[in-house]
C-alpha cells in the first residue's frame, strides 16, 4: 500500500484545524462574556432606574398625603387653630414653596393675625406674626439665592425719608457695566428703577413703581442705535411675595421680582432680581413666543460655534 | 265700675322701660359717619394739559386701618367721584410712561364734594 506524501498545506490543516476550533470556542465564550457583562450593566441600570422610580414615587405619595393634610386646614370650615394654621403653613412653603402659589395663604394667615376682632391673645399675635414672617423670609432667601443668575440689586429705604411723591430705592443697570454684551450667554443688559410710593407698616407692604427698560442692540457701541423699551409696573410688594412665582415677564426670556427682606419700625429692604424664565417656578408656563425666542437664541448659539 | 289705681311706682318703671328700649334703638342705629365724593384732576406741564390713563392712589384712616381706592383718569384726565369717609385723605398720581413724574398729597376733606386736582411735573 502505497503511503501518500504528505506536503506543508496537510500538516498545517492537522495543526490549525483544533487551533480553530479552539479560537472558535474562545470567542464564542468571549462574546457570551461580553453579553453576559451587558446584560448585568443592563439589569443594573434597570434596576437602579426603577429604584429611584419607586423613591420618587414613594416621595411623591408622601409629598401628596403631607399636601392634601396641610391644605384641608385652609379649605375646611373654620374654625381651626391659628396655631395649626400657622403649623400647616410652615409645612406648605417649606415643601412646596417652588410648585405652588403659597402667598394667598400666606395673605389670609396674616389677615387672620392683624385683624383687632379676632380672639388671638397679644402675645400670641406678635408670636405667630414673627413665625409667619421667618418663614416667608427663609423661602424668599433660598428662592433668590437659586435665581439672581443674571444679577440682582439691593434697595434701602428709612420711612422718614419717603416723600408724598414717592422716593427713589433702586436705580441701576444689569447685567453689571462691566460686562460684554457679546456673548450669547450674557443677559440683555436693562436698567432698573424702583420707587417706592407708600408704606403700609401693619401689613408691612410696600406700594412701589417698578419701571424696565431694555436697551435694544446693546451689544452696539453706537448710542444712536440703541433704542430703548419701557415697562411700567405698580404693585404692592410685602413678605407673601415670592420671587418664582410672583414676578414681572420681560423680553428675551428673562424676568424681573421684587422681593421684600426687611421690615422694622424705621427701615426696610428690598432686592430687586433678574433671572431667565427657564428659572421661574413649574407651575409658570412659558409663552409661546418666549419658547420660540430660546429656540432661536440656541440656534443662533449653536451656529456661532460651529 | 271702679277703675283699678295705678300707683307711682309702676308709671315710673314703665317709663323707664321706654327710655331704655328708645335708647337702644338710638345706640343700634348710629348715625351714618360724614362722605364726600372725591374726584382727582390730573394734569401735566405748563400750559396745563389732561393725563388719560394716569394711575390714582387715595387713602386715608378709618377706625384706626388703613383704607385704600386706586382708579385710572379718563381722557379728560378725570378719575373718580370716589365715596370715602370726610377726613384727611393721602392722593398720589403716577403714570405709566416715563413722562411724567410722580405727585403725591394730603388733603383735608370738609365738604360733601371735592375736586382734587393734581398737576404733575415732567421727568428730569
Amino acid at each position: 500500500m502505497a503511503q501518500e506524501t504528505k506536503d506543508n498545506w496537510d500538516k498545517a490543516a492537522v495543526i490549525l484545524s483544533p487551533v480553530g476550533g479552539l479560537v472558535t470556542a474562545l470567542a464564542v465564550a468571549w462574546i457570551g462574556h461580553s453579553l453576559n457583562l451587558r446584560q448585568a450593566d443592563e439589569t443594573n441600570v434597570r434596576l437602579y432606574a426603577e429604584l429611584m422610580g419607586r423613591r420618587e414615587e414613594a416621595d411623591t405619595s408622601l409629598r401628596k398625603d403631607m399636601f392634601n393634610s396641610a391644605i384641608k386646614s385652609f379649605i375646611e370650615a373654620r374654625p381651626v387653630s391659628v396655631e395649626k394654621e400657622v403649623l400647616n403653613l410652615e409645612l406648605l412653603a417649606y415643601n412646596f414653596h417652588e410648585s405652588i402659589d403659597i402667598s394667598p395663604l400666606f395673605k389670609d394667615v396674616y389677615e387672620q393675625l392683624l385683624d383687632p376682632r379676632s380672639t388671638i391673645r397679644e402675645a400670641d399675635r406678635e408670636k405667630y406674626r414673627a413665625r409667619v414672617e421667618s418663614v416667608a423670609r427663609e423661602v424668599i432667601d433660598k428662592e433668590t439665592a437659586a435665581l439672581e443668575i443674571a444679577g440682582k440689586l439691593d434697595g434701602d429705604l428709612f420711612f422718614e425719608d419717603l416723600k408724598p411723591q414717592g422716593s427713589i430705592v433702586i436705580a441701576d443697570r444689569l447685567p453689571g457695566r462691566g460686562t460684554r454684551q457679546e456673548d450669547e450667554d450674557v443677559a440683555p443688559a436693562r436698567d432698573f428703577e424702583v420707587k417706592v410710593l407708600r408704606v403700609n407698616k401693619e401689613r408691612r407692604e410696600m406700594r412701589v413703581a417698578l419701571k424696565v427698560r431694555t436697551l435694544e442692540n446693546s451689544g452696539s457701541s453706537d448710542s444712536k442705535n440703541k433704542e430703548a423699551s419701557l415697562l411700567v409696573s405698580t404693585f404692592w410688594v410685602g413678605f407673601s411675595d415670592f420671587p418664582m412665582i410672583d414676578n414681572t415677564r420681560l423680553s428675551e426670556g428673562y424676568r424681573c421680582a421684587l422681593v421684600l427682606r426687611d421690615f422694622d419700625e424705621l427701615h426696610a429692604r428690598m432686592t430687586l432680581i433678574y433671572f431667565p424664565t427657564s428659572r421661574a417656578a413649574l407651575k409658570d408656563k412659558p409663552y409661546f413666543d418666549e419658547m420660540m425666542d430660546d429656540l432661536l437664541r440656541v440656534r443662533r448659539h449653536i451656529a456661532r460655534h460651529r | 265700675m271702679r277703675m283699678p289705681r295705678m300707683n307711682g311706682g309702676w308709671i315710673l318703671a314703665v317709663a323707664l322701660v321706654s327710655v331704655a328700649a328708645i335708647a337702644k334703638n338710638a345706640v343700634a342705629a348710629p348715625a351714618r359717619p360724614a362722605t364726600t365724593d372725591v374726584t382727582v384732576v390730573v394734569t401735566g406741564g405748563q400750559p396745563e394739559r389732561p393725563i388719560k390713563g394716569a394711575t390714582v392712589y387715595l387713602e386715608w384712616k378709618e377706625r384706626g386701618a388703613t383704607k385704600s381706592r386706586q382708579g385710572t383718569t379718563n381722557a379728560q384726565g378725570f378719575a373718580g367721584p370716589y365715596r370715602i369717609p370726610r377726613t384727611k385723605v393721602f392722593v398720589q398720581v403716577t403714570t405709566n410712561d416715563d413722562e411724567w413724574d410722580s405727585r403725591g398729597d394730603n388733603i383735608d376733606l370738609k365738604a360733601a364734594t371735592h375736586t382734587i386736582k393734581m398737576n404733575l411735573p415732567k421727568t428730569r
